[in-house]
């Protein structure tokens, strides 16, 4: 069964590289008489029973995680609802006596208690998913290639956003300058191919990436440039 | 590749193409998209042992086995059908992407390792990659070179007597102010409704009897394809 499922596992991928090469083929202006949604209506049905399958394999594994997450948020959830419920009944100590006031007290603290968790938790997801390192970077790279490859038309809010993550990005992973200079020379050379192939659109959109990764390159380049010459300065003194 | 190899390569790719295009921009272009690659190949080959890479490869070579015996096979078959022997216009668009996943399944299951390790599987696939290249781009430029004929697909009835009329279904025959004519024996039909797909006609008083082609001319002076037809005698038919 394990076997089968590997083998099928290696056909899904395959199908998703069949699929790859068919959409850059029809950039390209190559196509294969292949409806490319269809194939691609396919290929998320086998996907989605691939997922069933490696869910049914793995169930002993989830089934635990989510045992796990369910009695830590639980315990958590009624410490924070006692907390929240005495804090409420000692900020209106007269108010909240007797049963009405506790059922009362407790039912803010649970209304509380549960909008703060909420919250606690999409930071955490935020924090952890989605601004994680790899993430952050895997946005800004889809975001750059849908923008060039995927979008009808130019947007100077995307183009803006999308380099100001990229600054960003840069920031974070203390990029070097020749790495932006080098994404600028790749966007450049892709130019002429994409004009021989009569895309016009695409290849405006990666000449411009191409100026802006290479502004940011330069900057990065001269600011890189001035830091050395601090520290050779600072060394000599 | 040796460092020197590859700046002799680079030089020669570089005279050579602006030899060819003569032109420097396309020349330096094309030089560029060379060390590119060599230095994308270089990386790879690099981390070659790495399990990723290695399943990467198996199924790439997989996607362009699958593409390559696709074009050999299914597209000269779609060529016939839709453009030579006309059966259809079009073959339903779930049959490509069901055929290409079924061949998918099938060459993925392939050991492409201890296959690539034989110098003549190597060869192989080489040859069958180019082959199939080629067949591809025959195919696309008849296909392109056909694609905006006139075609009759069928005609509904293929005999016909005086004043009876006639359906003719196919593709390109111009919208109805580019109303083109219908030919048969010499004669031509008295156009009753013209659309870009079907036509309704209806015959004249023939000059002669007997089995003969219909054919029709568009507006621009493009004729279509002969679909045999036969003028019969209204007496024959008592």
């Amino acid at each position: 069964m394990k076997n089968l499922f590997l083998k099928y596992q290696t056909a899904l991928g395959t199908i998703f590289c069949l699929w790859l090469f068919l959409t850059i083929f029809k950039k390209l202006g190559f196509t294969f008489g292949v409806n490319l949604s269809v194939f691609f209506r396919i290929f998320l049905f086998l996907f989605i029973i691939w997922l069933v399958w490696i869910t049914k394999i793995k169930w002993s594994e989830i089934n635990a995680i989510i045992k796990r997450i369910w009695s830590e948020v639980k315990d958590k959830f009624i410490a924070e609802t006692k907390k929240n419920q005495e804090e409420i009944i000692r900020f209106s100590p007269q108010l909240l006596t007797g049963k009405t006031g506790s059922s009362l007290s407790f039912f803010i603290a649970f209304i509380f208690s549960f909008f703060l968790l909420s919250w606690q938790l999409v930071k955490k997801i935020f924090k952890v998913y989605v601004f994680n390192r790899i993430t952050f970077l895997v946005l800004v790279i889809l975001g750059i290639l849908l923008d060039i490859f995927v979008l009808k038309s130019s947007y100077d809010l995307v183009i803006i956003f999308l380099t100001v993550l990229w600054i960003l990005s840069v920031y974070r992973y203390k990029f070097e300058g020749r790495i932006s200079v080098g994404l600028a020379l790749g966007f450049l050379i892709l130019c002429p191919f994409l004009l021989i192939f009569k895309k016009e659109l695409i290849a405006e959109k990666s000449a411009i990436w191409a100026y802006l990764f290479l502004v940011v390159g330069v900057v990065q380049l001269f600011i890189e440039n001035f830091k050395k010459e601090k520290e050779s300065v600072q060394k000599e003194d | 590749m040796g460092k020197y190899i590859t700046i002799v390569i680079t030089c020669l790719i570089f005279l050579s193409s602006l030899f060819f295009f003569k032109a420097i921009i396309p020349a330096l272009c094309l030089t560029l998209f060379f060390i590119f690659w060599v230095l994308l190949i270089e990386i790879a080959w690099q981390n070659r042992q790495s399990t990723f890479l290695l399943i990467l490869t198996k199924s790439l070579i997989s996607a362009i086995f699958t593409l390559s015996v696709y074009s050999l096979i299914y597209l000269p078959l779609e060529y016939l059908i839709t453009e030579i022997w006309l059966v259809t216009p079009k073959i339903p668009s779930i049959v490509s992407p069901i055929l290409l996943i079924i061949l998918t399944g099938g060459f993925s299951l392939v050991n492409w390792d201890d296959k690539l390790k034989v110098k003549s599987w190597r060869l192989f696939l080489l040859t069958f990659i180019i082959i199939s290249g080629l067949v591809y781009l025959g195919y696309r430029q008849n296909k392109l070179a056909r694609e905006y004929l006139p075609k009759i697909y069928n005609i509904t009835p293929n005999w016909g007597i005086q004043a009876q009329l006639i359906e003719v279904r196919g593709v390109n025959f111009f919208p109805i102010w580019k109303k083109g004519k219908i030919l048969f024996n010499g004669q031509e039909m008295i156009i009753k409704s013209w659309d870009e797909k079907v036509i309704i006609a209806e015959q004249p008083v023939p000059a002669e009897f007997g089995k003969t082609t219909l054919f029709i001319i568009r507006s621009d002076g493009i004729i279509s394809n002969k679909i045999p037809y036969d003028v019969r005698d209204p007496n024959t038919l008592k």
